[in-house]
């Protein structure tokens, strides 16, 4: 690999003026940037239109580990019992309220589309496959749930991502013959709200999609993950020690004693069992 | 409606039998590398298998976690499904007030000494059923205690990560046991009170390596969402709550819908002994 940058850096230096001569110069930076990179890699999904699943949390995990790769998605509190379409974008950023063109409250799948842009990996149920997956995609649950997660081999997924794209017009798009895949700063979006829900007019559906269906839900940027939350326990508090130490303790103000006797309040131990 | 499927959803650490019968709706089937046996995630809490090769048994499975059917499994002592059929939900529908209160805060009881937490943890009930799922009977004894004996005692939760599932062919993604904090040494500390799978209170890393079979540290985590949107890092996570968070959906309505629990719930205790310890309350 570090003979490929010095060979492409050369190249770069001896094409410098390689506008003025009509000769299209290497997309260097392009190039360099695609370096593979094993690891797990995060996009926190956040919502898009905030009257839609404010509440909203969950998150895209990719691992790049050896000829395997893995996608997971996480969503909780989304809108409830729908059909998620759920793709790896090759956009930078999610949209936010600067970008709901037409003023009407909503970024829909159009207004989405021009910023987070084509389709690399549809997240259906085939990741080796741009097309053979067939758009199956998750749904989420009456609680807004979905956990979605498929493997794959990565050189069968490349092998597809490198092959011709014979449909240029569609949303999907192709990596070069050989190009890497860069899987930081790209976008992953989740669409879909129940077609129940009142939208206006003005909201565009994308492609074949409706509105409903193209509306983006959750959008996350994806993030070379680095480090792990959490701290590792110590076996130590910063409780300090009661007077005379005690058992103490308390819920924080309301009674919790005899749940099944509402009426009245127990006052200490022996009330097991009242009903 | 809701609260059935809020409990049906996350009561995920049923103990195993050698081979049984569980009626149970899928919860997610996940397929793993090609001619990797799929791992089916079952809403009473185990992780299962099924052969690749089983398609119409995979297609079943795959329509019922869309229809949220109940099924009846049948499971061999390689936790390998080897029949399945309808079943009927075996939990009638369950109303409930939630209270919404974020500002209290739980204080835990502090008890003197070592051999105090010892004594608790030899007085509480050890004829669980062998069945029993974890978060009931983490319950169960936390319910006693704070009625018998007047204790706030805590929980902690153990969730294993889906790569961890995967690797081990885990049958669990998440155990919680009550947590007492004692006086020792001159500071305070937590102990784990797994009356199950230890003989006494164990510390956090004594009580981990009882489940994470490489014994790796389990990063403790604040809020839910930190290990749920993490399953791909490392083979664990932690998380502690006060003795009245349920299962881990309660974990995470505290962070989504700041659903703060401040006391029991009539329900969940009842379902809890009966579960546990077979016991009508």
């Amino acid at each position: 690999m570090k003979y490929f940058f010095i060979l492409m850096l050369l190249y770069s230096c001896s094409e410098g003026g390689g506008s003025s001569n009509n000769i299209v110069a290497p997309p260097i930076i392009d190039t360099l940037e695609t370096v593979e990179e094993e690891g797990i890699f995060q996009a926190l999904l956040k919502p898009v239109n905030k009257a839609i699943g404010q509440h909203l949390n969950g998150a895209l995990t990719l691992v790049k580990e050896n000829n395997e790769f893995i996608a997971d998605v996480r969503l909780s509190a989304g809108p409830a019992s729908v059909l998620h379409t759920q793709h790896l974008h090759i956009g930078s950023r999610c949209p936010d309220s600067k970008d709901d063109i037409n003023g009407d409250g909503f970024i829909d799948g159009f207004e989405g589309a021009e910023v987070y842009k084509e389709v690399l990996i549809p997240l259906d149920d085939d990741l080796s496959s741009q097309r053979m997956g067939g758009g199956i995609y998750p749904a989420s649950d009456e609680f807004g749930f979905y956990y979605y997660s498929k493997a794959t081999n990565f050189q069968k997924m490349m092998d597809d991502l490198w092959e011709e794209d014979i449909n240029l017009t569609d949303e999907y798009v192709k990596l070069r013959l050989n190009e890497k895949l860069t899987l930081k700063n790209k976008v992953v979006v989740i669409l879909g709200i129940p077609a129940s829900t009142l939208l206006p007019d003005t909201v565009s559906g994308y492609g074949r999609l409706t509105p409903h269906q193209a509306l983006p839900i959750a959008c996350g940027v994806v993030q070379k993950l680095t480090q792990v939350p959490g701290v590792i326990d110590s076996d130590s508090t910063d409780i300090p020690i009661p007077r005379g130490g005690s058992i103490g303790g308390s819920n924080g103000g309301e009674d919790d004693g005899a749940i099944f006797n509402t009426d009245s309040q127990p006052e200490g131990p022996g009330n097991y069992g009242e009903d | 409606m809701r609260i059935l499927m809020l409990l049906l959803l996350s009561s995920w650490c049923t103990t195993l039998l050698a081979a049984t019968n569980v009626t149970t709706q899928i919860y997610d089937i996940d397929m793993g590398q090609v001619n990797e046996e799929p791992l089916i995630f079952l809403t009473n809490g185990q992780v299962v298998t099924i052969p690749v090769s089983a398609t119409s048994d995979l297609e079943y499975l795959r329509e019922a976690q869309r229809n949220k059917k109940w099924l009846n499994i049948h499971i061999d002592n390689k936790r390998e499904i080897i029949g399945l059929g309808p079943g009927g939900s075996p939990i009638r529908e369950i109303k409930r007030k939630r209270e919404m209160n974020i500002e209290n805060e739980f204080q835990p009881s502090i008890l003197e000494n070592m051999g105090m937490a010892s004594s608790f943890f030899k007085q509480a009930r050890s004829n669980a059923r062998n069945e029993s799922e974890c978060f009931n009977r983490a319950h169960a004894w936390a319910y006693e205690w704070r009625i018998k004996e007047n204790l706030y005692s805590s929980k902690v939760w153990l969730f294993f990560t889906r790569r961890y599932i995967r690797k081990y062919k885990f049958e669990w993604w998440f155990h919680v046991a009550p947590m007492v904090h004692v006086i020792d040494g001159g500071t305070v500390k937590e102990r784990i009170m797994d009356m199950k799978y230890a003989r006494g209170p164990a510390d956090l890393k004594r009580w981990t390596n009882i489940f994470i079979k490489d014994r790796s540290d389990c990063p403790v985590v604040e809020k839910y969402s930190e290990q749920a949107n993490h399953p791909e890092s490392g083979s664990c996570f932690v998380m502690k709550s006060s003795m009245y968070y349920y299962q881990p959906v309660d974990l995470e309505r505290l962070e989504l819908m700041k659903d703060v629990r401040t006391r029991w719930d009539e329900v969940e205790v009842r379902k809890a002994f009966q579960d546990a310890f077979n016991e009508e309350l």
